[in-house]
């Protein structure tokens, strides 16, 4: 990905990242630094559902899983909206569209049971196409005229899928598919509890750690993206188009090439979805679910891999603390004042003005000159 | 490796002939036409501009100037007319491939990236060329402008409007075109600003970088052009010699305030 050409710069930009890795980050004490640093990091986020189910609970480990798929699709958004600067308010439609791949596929809906490992990479390359789909015809929109017909797709997809059940049932409709294979490799079953080390793994810890190691995978292949050719051409496309394309930078293909890309970190994170879940309906990719994803990117802090999965975490596991509120109400008070759902709206409203005044770039924005130059 | 390919397209046409004798012309524009729905911005240009030279285009307001530039390097579609690069049709060509074949514009109001830093802004100049000299052409770039070299980490929304558009040249100088666009480089400058870019246009222009300045400062680009054509309605109503222009009665009275 990078290029004899600009090596140079590249190594650069290596050392600057080295040094801002660690304060003392300079020669080999620096890189031992951060070996320590990431070793802690991986055994912290081993532990922690064990951890988390031993003290919050097993809804608190589900809630933990629900936020690993988000942060996919808070990762694939922030590529078309973070690095390439386009507005897409139907993203959930890619997300719809690698589910419902892998839920016709291996459910009992047309007695198709393919494997995952083939699944996967058919969702992905479903929604990357779809992706495409969306892309093309709006390679002349910018901004607000994107965002109406990105809301439109997104809306066309769910749509559709509510409605695909006359004249022949192909999705079954608003009542969804039910009874989808769970996640197994040949005869591995995640859906059963396993053994290991004298540990027994639940079939929740085991979808985090798949969740984990995809979360893990596709915060590197960003970095990557980011660092690349490609992401320098699609900064300078979110920065000015046309001075992009004065530079010698070929808009049309990096633009369908960003909403493609895109489009497969959320087909991926369907079929993961549509996998630990068991059942997929409409209901799950609506508008409001676009919001949420973009609600994740900008607050995360746009453009920004490491902002956009915090980001996920915080919008997943915010509504539910929310909801302890109604029963310390209850104790507090003897009754409850405010319904939780509402708290929830009232207090989402007003992180977002918030934000908008205080920390505009997100609550953990890219660091300057970390743009993929 | 598209420059090696004109370089060669160049000697097959004038291979005919001893290579002294006939060069393709840099930039040939014929009956160029450009219309924004029923609305004529240019009608029928007709000019050729050689290699090394440095020409200007003056007019008012509206006359079509920046149509012209954004017609050469393809950021509209002209209605009618051939614009031929170094003898090589590039009418149908996308803008980005005539940017890889040495069309580089410096848009109106500068275009730089504002959230990007001064040398991620100038190294994006270098993002078609696969030869190893990036490096080094950008530090020809900062011994030329020394003051982008001072604010090299500084994000380029943050640097004066005459800072910004030494980078747009800068970033386009890096992209080693050969026939450089320049669209109003003295707008919204204060005067010692204009002269310094005028200063470092002329220098560009002395390494041997074709040029095509489009200004409403006419004073300014006659004294630094070496041809210059008259834009009014999207038609040229003058043409010639820059010191020529600057004598005729008909310039003088209309671009030049006297």
């Amino acid at each position: 990905m990078s290029e004899p050409g600009l090596s140079p710069i590249s190594a650069d930009r290596a050392s600057a990242g080295a040094a801002s890795a660690g304060p003392a980050g300079v020669g080999p004490a620096g890189a031992v630094g951060r070996r320590l640093r990431v070793s802690a990091w991986v055994i912290a986020l081993l532990i922690l559902p064990l951890v988390v189910d031993a003290t919050a609970g097993r809804a608190w480990v589900r809630i933990l899983d629900v936020s690993l798929i988000f942060a996919l699709l808070a990762m694939g958004l922030n590529v078309v909206v973070g690095f390439a600067g386009l507005l897409d308010l139907g993203y959930i439609a890619f997300f719809a569209v690698g589910a419902y791949a892998y839920a016709l596929l291996a459910s009992p809906q047309f007695d198709l049971h393919l494997s995952f490992i083939l699944l996967l990479p058919l969702g992905a390359a479903a929604a990357a196409l779809f992706g495409v789909m969306l892309g093309a015809p709006t390679l002349k929109l910018r901004g607000d005229y994107l965002a109406i017909v990105t809301l439109g797709f997104g809306e066309i997809i769910r749509i559709f899928l509510n409605n695909l059940n006359r004249p022949v049932n192909i999705t079954n409709g608003p009542f969804g598919i039910t009874r989808i294979d769970p996640l197994s490799i040949g005869s591995f079953s995640l859906a059963q509890p396993h053994t290991l080390f004298g540990i027994t793994i639940a079939p929740i810890h085991a979808y985090y750690y798949v969740l984990l190691a995809c979360v893990a995978a596709s915060m590197v292949i960003c970095r990557r993206l980011q660092f690349s050719r490609i992401g320098r051409a699609w900064v300078a496309i979110r920065e000015d188009e046309v001075a992009a394309r004065a530079m010698g930078i070929n808009t049309r293909n990096l633009k369908l090439l960003a909403f493609a890309i895109g489009a497969t970190f959320g087909g991926v994170a369907g079929g993961l979805f549509a996998a630990v879940q068991g059942f997929v309906s409409p209901e799950s990719f609506t508008l409001y679910d676009s919001i949420m994803v973009l609600c994740m990117v900008v607050l995360g802090g746009m453009g920004h891999i490491r902002g956009v999965v915090l980001g996920a975490f915080v919008l997943t596991a915010l509504p539910e603390l929310l909801r302890l509120t109604g029963s310390l109400q209850r104790t507090w008070f003897g009754h409850v004042w405010i319904d939780p759902a509402d708290l929830r709206m009232l207090l989402f409203g007003l992180a977002l003005v918030l934000m908008m005044r205080w920390r505009p770039a997100g609550i953990w924005p890219a660091p300057h000159g970390r743009v993929g130059t | 490796m598209t420059k090696a390919a004109t370089t060669t397209e160049v000697q097959v046409i004038t291979g005919v002939l001893p290579t002294t004798q006939r060069v393709a012309p840099m930039l040939s524009l014929s009956e160029l036409s450009v219309h924004y729905g029923g609305i004529a911005a240019l009608r029928g240009i007709s000019l050729s501009i050689e290699v090394g030279e440095m020409v200007c285009v003056i007019g008012a307001n509206g006359a079509g100037k920046s149509s012209l530039l954004r017609a050469i390097a393809g950021l509209v579609t002209p209605s009618a007319g051939h614009i031929a690069h170094r003898g090589v049709p590039v009418l149908m060509l996308p803008s980005f491939e005539r940017a890889r074949r040495g069309i580089s514009l410096v848009p109106e109001g500068r275009g730089v990236f504002p959230r990007l830093s001064v040398q991620e802004n100038i190294a994006i100049g270098g993002y078609a060329r696969s030869d190893g000299a990036v490096k080094d052409d950008i530090d020809r770039i900062y011994a030329l402008m020394p003051r982008l070299a001072e604010r090299r980490s500084q994000l380029a929304g943050t640097l004066s409007g005459g800072e910004q558009q030494m980078l747009a040249i800068g970033r386009a100088m890096v992209s080693r075109p050969d026939l450089l666009l320049l669209d109003e480089p003295s707008m919204g400058l204060a005067p010692m600003m204009v002269q310094k870019i005028f200063e470092i246009i002329a220098e560009v222009a002395r390494q041997g970088v074709t040029i095509l300045l489009v200004e409403q400062n006419a004073r300014l680009a006659l004294r630094t052009a070496s041809r210059a054509w008259v834009l009014e309605g999207g038609q040229i109503s003058v043409s010639g010699p820059s010191a020529a222009l600057a004598a005729d009665p008909r310039v003088r009275a209309a671009y030049l305030g006297e």
